[in-house]
């Protein structure tokens, strides 16, 4: 089957809206009205080519623009100075995380905290979003896929937002929350 | 741009981006190598076993005579539950019959010329799918390798707020740790929405077991199975009384009339030979994501309904589009190119990623020598163990153990790199004595 003129034309766009922020993003200062280009064309190119070709257009022109966002590192690299002067020994800025040693049971608990109990609550949230659109009338289908889509999601910033958080406590009162929040409605509209 | 971090969220962001990194970095590495030489899943079959014949398509007369013959071949005690005829496509043009028990290429005049010999294709996609440990654990790691590695895009997003005014920076040439991190950094922000996509799809199917159980446990009673039914339809009840074989040829036929726009890709037959017979054909839909559409026909070969893959709810397309988006297999070869590409960049991000973490580490004054050599010896390793097991194949046939010369082989080359940097350092220590002492 052939490819519709608009899908070409999406990929221009991609690959155009690429350019415009390379040339923005050269310069010393901000240019919003090439922000704007840039990011406008990528998401003009996006909305054309799923008018074109659906999802599937949508995919293929990512992988145009990605590869041209790529080959555009290529003269960077090139004219990239070659660095002659000895390394520099650059401090390091210690993050909350790496100060000092962390005891390996403050380990272990981050990590039950941030594993099995993000996960566990990522899917007790994402079972009462299955429960509401099935109360609310919405495809059995729908439903289950809605569970294994919002899991992965849920739980990758989730994880990241307990990692993000230095006390315990905190971790333990958003997980809480959570929990309080998803059981009821998971059993209400179950 | 205007949008700001400010510099605590991103000391914090940073501090989550190395703790999820470090615990998943190995194995996160592991699988998008394995993921990137499996994009070619169907031409390594084609190099495994170069002498079939290949077609470009198949008469249904040859394929009826190819299904008999097999049914035939089949033992009485335990006939065959299900029988696939994998028909030619552009990436596998081989006609290949899969039962219970056998697998085996047939011609194009649906005569059987050989059993379907591709251990290291399937070793390959086990050892990405599901680490070649049993599907329960095995999916489940891999797919909370998937949701950690959408959690390192979020992190190093939300770490780097240059990343994207820097996106085109890229000093390569410098001898410090900032042309490291550039190729991290750049590499990681072009490749964005390729990793969400590869992360959302792969964690989608491989906490598929979490998710599921979740599912089955409040809305269907422990009932497994009624999770993927209302996705991907049902599968009709078994009666075991013999009955005539079904035809394929009135189905493929009725496929050709009804559907000539769609490519039919696979036919399998239901409990053939039992009353319960019926049958399916699975069908690609050009220039769609969904792996295609199933067309169920009864042991008559009278078409009943499509289970709605292509057009029904937008549940069942997406989870219809989640494989092909993930595994790349949906625009020929050039998109499995770009695959390839771009799956070796998320390789290389990840193996750049710990080594930003031994370079400040090392500035700490902890050198983390051992473990950098271990890391050298996956990082070398896992592509030199898929070669030397394909090598394996090439030479010494389909009978190869495979997965346990993999995993030995690898532990070989991060025991050995630990042993050489332990020599290494003790050389360098003693000349460092020598040199004191005079």
């Amino acid at each position: 089957m052939a490819l519709l003129p608009q899908f070409w034309l999406a990929v221009a766009l991609g690959i155009a809206g690429v350019f415009a922020l390379r040339i923005s993003w050269a310069r010393p200062s901000r240019s919003v009205p090439l922000n704007v280009l840039g990011w406008g064309s990528i998401l003009v190119s996006s909305a054309l080519s799923a008018w074109a070709h659906g999802a599937w257009g949508v995919a293929v022109q990512s992988l145009f623009a990605m590869a041209a966002a790529l080959l555009l590192l290529v003269p960077s690299i090139a004219s990239a100075p070659t660095w002659k002067r000895k390394p520099v020994d650059r401090g390091v800025h210690a993050s909350p995380d790496t100060k000092g040693s962390m005891a390996l049971g403050r380990r272990a608990a981050t990590f039950v905290i941030t594993g099995p109990v993000a996960l566990f609550g990522a899917l007790l949230l994402a079972l009462a979003l299955r429960a509401m659109l099935a109360a609310g009338g919405g495809s059995e289908a729908d439903a289950n896929v809605l569970v294994l889509a919002c899991v992965p999601i849920f739980w990758g910033i989730l994880a990241t937002i307990l990692l993000m958080m230095e006390r315990r406590r905190t971790q333990l009162s958003v997980l809480a929350t959570l929990t309080i929040i998803a059981v009821p409605l998971t059993l209400l509209a179950g | 741009m205007g949008m700001t971090i400010n510099k605590m969220t991103v000391k914090k962001a940073l501090a989550a981006h190395s703790w999820v990194g470090l615990v998943c970095a190995g194995l996160l590495y592991l699988i998008c190598v394995t993921g990137t030489v499996l994009v070619l899943y169907e031409e390594w079959q084609r190099i495994e076993q170069p002498g079939i014949p290949e077609m470009n398509s198949i008469e249904p007369e040859a394929i009826q005579r190819a299904v008999e013959t097999v049914l035939a071949s089949e033992g009485v005690q335990a006939p065959t539950t299900h029988l696939h005829v994998h028909l030619p496509t552009d990436a596998l043009p081989r006609t290949t019959i899969t039962t219970d028990t056998q697998a085996v290429h047939v011609d194009a005049n649906g005569a059987v010329v050989s059993p379907e010999e591709n251990a290291w294709a399937e070793f390959l996609l086990a050892l990405h799918y599901r680490l070649n440990l049993p599907a329960v654990i095995g999916m489940t790691i891999v797919g909370i390798m998937g949701a950690m590695m959408l959690s390192l895009s979020l992190s190093g997003v939300l770490a780097h707020p240059r990343i994207f005014r820097d996106a085109f920076t890229l000093r390569a040439r410098r001898r410090d740790q900032a042309a490291l991190a550039d190729w991290h950094n750049r590499l990681a922000v072009w490749t964005l929405p390729f990793g969400i996509a590869i992360a959302l799809t792969g964690s989608m199917i491989g906490l598929y077991y979490v998710s599921g159980y979740g599912m089955a446990a409040t809305a269907y009673e422990g009932d497994t199975e009624a999770v993927t039914t209302a996705i991907f339809g049902d599968e009709e009840k078994v009666t075991s009384d013999p009955a005539r074989l079904p035809s394929v040829v009135p189905v493929l036929g009725y496929m050709e009339e009804r559907y000539p726009a769609v490519e039919p890709y696979y036919v399998i037959l239901h409990d053939p030979g039992t009353t319960g017979q019926h049958m399916q054909v699975i069908a690609e839909h050009p220039q769609r994501l969904i792996f295609g559409e199933y067309y169920n026909f009864d042991g008559e070969g009278r078409f009943l309904n499509t289970v709605g893959m292509a057009d029904g709810t937008t549940g069942q397309q997406l989870a219809a589009s989640s494989y092909n988006l993930h595994f790349g297999n949906y625009g020929g070869l050039p998109v499995k190119l770009a695959y390839i590409v771009f799956g070796a960049l998320l390789s290389v991000i990840v193996a750049t990623g710990l080594y930003i973490w031994f370079a400040k580490e090392q500035r700490k004054g902890r050198p983390r020598t051992m473990t950098r050599a271990a890391w050298n010896g996956l990082i070398v390793g896992t592509p030199a163990m898929l070669v030397i097991t394909l090598l394996l194949r090439l030479t010494l046939g389909n009978g190869v153990p495979f997965e346990a010369v993999f995993w030995l082989g690898l532990a070989a080359c991060m025991v050995v790199a630990v042993f050489r940097s332990k020599a290494r350092s003790t050389v360098l220590q003693r000349r460092q004595e020598v040199s004191l002492a005079e």
